[in-house]
């Protein structure tokens, strides 16, 4: 195990209602490419990327989900072990800035990370290029953050590239933040059953407005 | 491969490395990367990438071996574009292969955008590497040698073909820094080897007196392990053999006491082994299934032959339509003939309604349709500003329209009208189904569709017909995809217990990394011309229900040896599975799915009744009415 873990994997997964941009947004980080030939995600998948913070090689690991909600039971397995989740929205869309909650408590529940309060999330509003069809403020996106645990927000956009790459260097810094927290217990290499942890089921459900 | 005493030189050589990376490492954290420079070490030219199984789609590029100081690294960059353009690979036949007369679509030289080359570029750390398919042409004068890259995590590169043949030069200077070694089960595997394993069989290879499992067992844990026993304890699986293979965590005593430990009674079935942990492997009776037989696909049936079955009044002869459907089935369609034939395989048209009959069930449904259209087409802005349950649906529907099969001619463009004729469609069905409404997925299987009907009110209740059948997939539960899911597992217990054992030691047994597959029916896997074939093919109903699982089934056996031999784990093989789309031979695909259904026949008195049920094999009439 010791040769693998001489670089970091960071696992990073991106939540969020379908056509928000998750796809388009993780390509646009990895192979620095926008197209509107994207389809559609069924199923799950993820794409790598070395990254490089202060004097440290970091390998993110990013996985793209479905966003259609009957999808996402099946795919639950991949959310354990995430270092960071990133939940992306619309801003031209507010019925996807009003699913982040559900989101948010639906990874808790699944992924139930140790310290679901102080878990980092990262929140993406994307397609700020049609900055005239903008139905969410940066302000309300901003007030939502605050109320949970003052989550870091970024409004970018995939098609212009605009604002991906910084977004997804801090979402690199806090995975890798949480990570070097975590190097005191091994649970993370744990099989996943152990690490269901039971006090993540009550703080999760925490009702879901839409 | 590699002579035990050029292994203890590598070993040598690697400790060397292992120093300088050291030293390069705490370098480069006070400086700044640049001021190593990175050296090539080879570089070979006319290295193509082939995008995908189908075609000739070749894109010519530069592959090269370069230390840099982070590591020593892989890399293949296409040429320029511009550059070398015209060149052209002769097919495997030695001349151009004809383009098929299907969707003119499918010319790779204008699907393909600038973007996809620069995507295709790649940098990988040898360290990541994990093994590669290395097939050579047959024959010399045919096709060329390639090579496909796979990763540690999983990820295929795009396979690569040297057409200067300068294969043995890149073996040759990766070799330096990786200990390269053939798979014994699969001739075209080339596995880099794990140097703890490797370590490790070299400690106790003393011990390997008899050629007996254990030495097995040594020189390949895992494998041995899954054809050797029928059922493993997960104690077994999930400590003992990572522990023999991790040769820092545990001493070499406890090594050896281990393997000790690990008595056999029989060589190679019905073991009983005894672990520390008390556990005692599960025995289960191995059902051997006869050889697969050899299968040949047929040429697609041709409207001349289509027509031979048809009486005067436009019906099929009900004595013949089982052939009929078997030649379809063996062969496919000929592509003039799909628009005729889909109506029937859909449940559009009645195989037997005459002509006449289906003309007045058209007009009646043609204005059935259209009174649906109109009904959501009436609805306003304003009305929908308090209708979230139906502009949620639309608004789905319009994200996936402008992200369905847009390659494809047929819909590619931004102003393309089709695009708007495809969201006609499903926006009806919207309606015409208004408690499932649209789930993503429905897009995949109604553009096809529409395509091939190139008209929108057969293309809609051809797609009604379909629904039919695939509805279950797409419910809230996910019941039915589930319960797939878990069939897919039984029948591979059945055809493949070695694979179906592996991925259960791998929390894999969920089979999720096939729900794409089995959601969309391969829609993602082949090109737009094969996968008309292929559901063609299914919607036959030939040999047997559920023919669309033993597909799944025939890809993931043919996938056995690279997943056990590369130790894939779960998001590996999720990840191995996504790759393989674009780069499946469907007719491969299609005729050993026919062959394991042969041998399941074959020995069907044998099989659990679960399995006979899936397949409708149930024959016997005791059988079939006992709870
Ligand atoms: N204008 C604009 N369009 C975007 C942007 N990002 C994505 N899109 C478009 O939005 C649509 C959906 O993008 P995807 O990346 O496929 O969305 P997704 O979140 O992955 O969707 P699912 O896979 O269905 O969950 C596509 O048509 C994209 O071209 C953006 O920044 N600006
Ligand atoms: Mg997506």
């Amino acid at each position: 195990m010791s040769s693998v873990r001489r670089k970091a994997l960071l696992k990073v997964i991106i939540l969020g209602d379908s056509g928000v941009g998750k796809t388009s947004l993780m390509n646009v980080y990895v192979n620095k490419k926008f197209s509107n030939q994207y389809k559609a995600t069924i199923g799950a998948d993820f794409l790598t990327k070395e990254v490089h913070i202060d004097d440290r090689t970091v390998t993110l690991q990013i996985w793209d989900t479905a966003g259609q909600e009957r999808f996402q039971s099946l795919g639950v397995a991949f959310y354990r072990g995430a270092d960071c989740c990133v939940l992306a929205f619309d801003v031209t869309n507010p019925i996807s800035f009003k699913s982040l909650d559900s989101w948010r408590d639906e990874f808790l529940i699944q992924a139930s990370p140790r310290d679901p309060e102080h878990f980092p999330f990262v929140l993406l509003g994307n397609k700020v290029d049609l900055e005239q069809n903008r139905a969410v403020s940066a302000k309300r996106a901003q007030s939502w953050c605050q109320t949970k645990n003052n989550i870091p927000y970024y409004e970018v956009s995939a098609k212009e590239a605009l604002n991906v790459e910084a977004a997804f260097q801090a979402i690199a810094r806090d995975a890798l933040a949480r990570e070097s927290q975590d190097t005191s217990d091994f649970s993370d290499f744990a099989p996943p059953s152990v690490r269901l942890t039971s006090n993540a089921q009550s703080s999760g459900s925490s009702g879901c407005s839409c | 491969m590699l002579p035990y005493a050029a292994y203890k030189v590598y070993q040598k050589r690697k400790e060397n490395q292992r120093e300088m990376e050291e030293a390069l490492g705490s370098l480069t954290s006070n400086l700044s990367r640049s001021i190593i420079p990175d050296q090539v070490v080879m570089k070979i030219q006319r290295v193509s990438a082939k995008l995908s199984e189908e075609g000739d789609d070749y894109i010519p590029g530069t592959l090269s071996i370069v230390e840099k100081a982070q590591g020593v690294f892989i890399e293949w960059s296409p040429y320029e574009e511009g550059m070398d353009s015209g060149w052209v690979i002769p097919g495997e036949n030695g001349q151009e292969e004809s383009i098929r007369a299907s969707p003119p679509s499918l010319s790779p030289n204008n699907t393909h955008s600038g973007d996809v080359y620069s995507k295709l570029r790649f940098s990988l750390d040898v360290n990541d590497l994990s093994s590669f398919k290395n097939v050579e042409p047959r024959r010399k004068d045919k096709g060329m040698h390639y090579i496909r890259l796979i990763c540690k995590d999983g990820t295929s590169y795009v396979p690569l073909y040297f057409q200067n043949g300068e294969t043995t030069s890149f073996f040759t200077v990766l070799q330096r820094y990786i200990t390269l070694r053939r798979s014994a089960k699969d001739p075209t595997l080339v596995v880099v080897a794990d140097t703890k394993a490797e370590a490790l069989a070299q400690s106790v290879s003393a011990l390997d007196q008899n050629g007996d499992i254990l030495s097995r067992l040594m020189k390949n844990p895992y494998s041995t392990a899954m054809t050797g026993f029928s059922k493993i304890t997960s104690f077994m699986q999930d400590q003992v053999i990572p522990a023999l293979l991790d040769s820092d965590e545990v001493s070499q005593e406890e090594k050896i006491r281990a393997m000790r430990e690990l008595r056999l009674k029989d060589e190679d079935h019905q073991l009983r082994v005894h672990s520390d942990a008390g556990g005692e492997f599960e025995v289960v009776t191995q059902l051997e299934l006869p050889p697969r037989p050899d299968i040949f696909r047929e040429s697609p049936v041709t409207k001349t032959l289509w027509d031979s079955f048809k009486l005067p009044d436009g019906t099929f002869d009900q004595q013949k339509l089982h052939h009929l459907k078997m030649n379809v089935f063996r062969g496919g369609l000929s592509e003039d003939l799909r628009k005729e034939a889909w109506k029937y395989l859909l449940d559009y048209k009645d195989w037997f309604e005459s002509t006449a009959t289906f003309e007045k069930k058209k007009a009646i449904l043609t204005e059935e349709y259209n009174r649906m259209k109109s009904q959501w087409q009436s609805i306003t802005t304003d009305q929908e500003s308090r209708f979230f349950k139906y502009s949620k649906r639309k608004g789905l529907v319009e994200k996936d329209v402008a992200r369905t099969d847009r390659t494809v001619p047929y819909f590619r463009g931004d102003e393309n009208p089709n695009l708007k004729v495809l969201q006609d469609m499903l926006m009806t069905y919207v309606m015409y189904n208004f408690d499932l409404g649209y789930v993503q997925g429905m897009s995949d299987f109604a553009a096809p569709i529409l395509y091939v009907m190139n008209d929108e009110i057969d293309a809609f209740w051809c797609f009604v017909g379909l629904m039919q059948r695939i509805q279950p997939n797409f419910e809230k539960d996910q019941a039915n995809i589930k319960l797939q899911m878990n069939q897919l597992k039984d029948l591979l217990v059945i055809v493949n217990p070695k694979l179906a054992n592996y991925l259960e030691a791998h929390q894999s047994d969920d089979m999720y990394f096939c729900f794409r597959w089995v959601l969309v029916w391969f829609k993602r896997e082949f090109s737009f011309s094969d996968t008309c074939k292929l559901w063609e093919v299914i919607w036959t109903g030939q040999p047997c229900p559920n023919f669309l699982l033993l597909l799944c089934v025939a890809i993931l056996d043919s996938q056995t040896t690279i997943i056990i031999d590369n130790k894939f784990g779960l998001t590996e093989i999720l990840k191995h599975v996504n790759d393989l789309s674009g780069h499946l031979n469907l007719d491969e695909v299609l005729t050993s799915a026919e062959a394991i259904f042969h041998q399941l026949s074959a020995s069907q008195d044998k099989l659990p009744l679960h399995i006979r049920e899936y397949l409708n094999f149930s024959r016997d009439e005791n059988a079939a009415s006992t709870p």
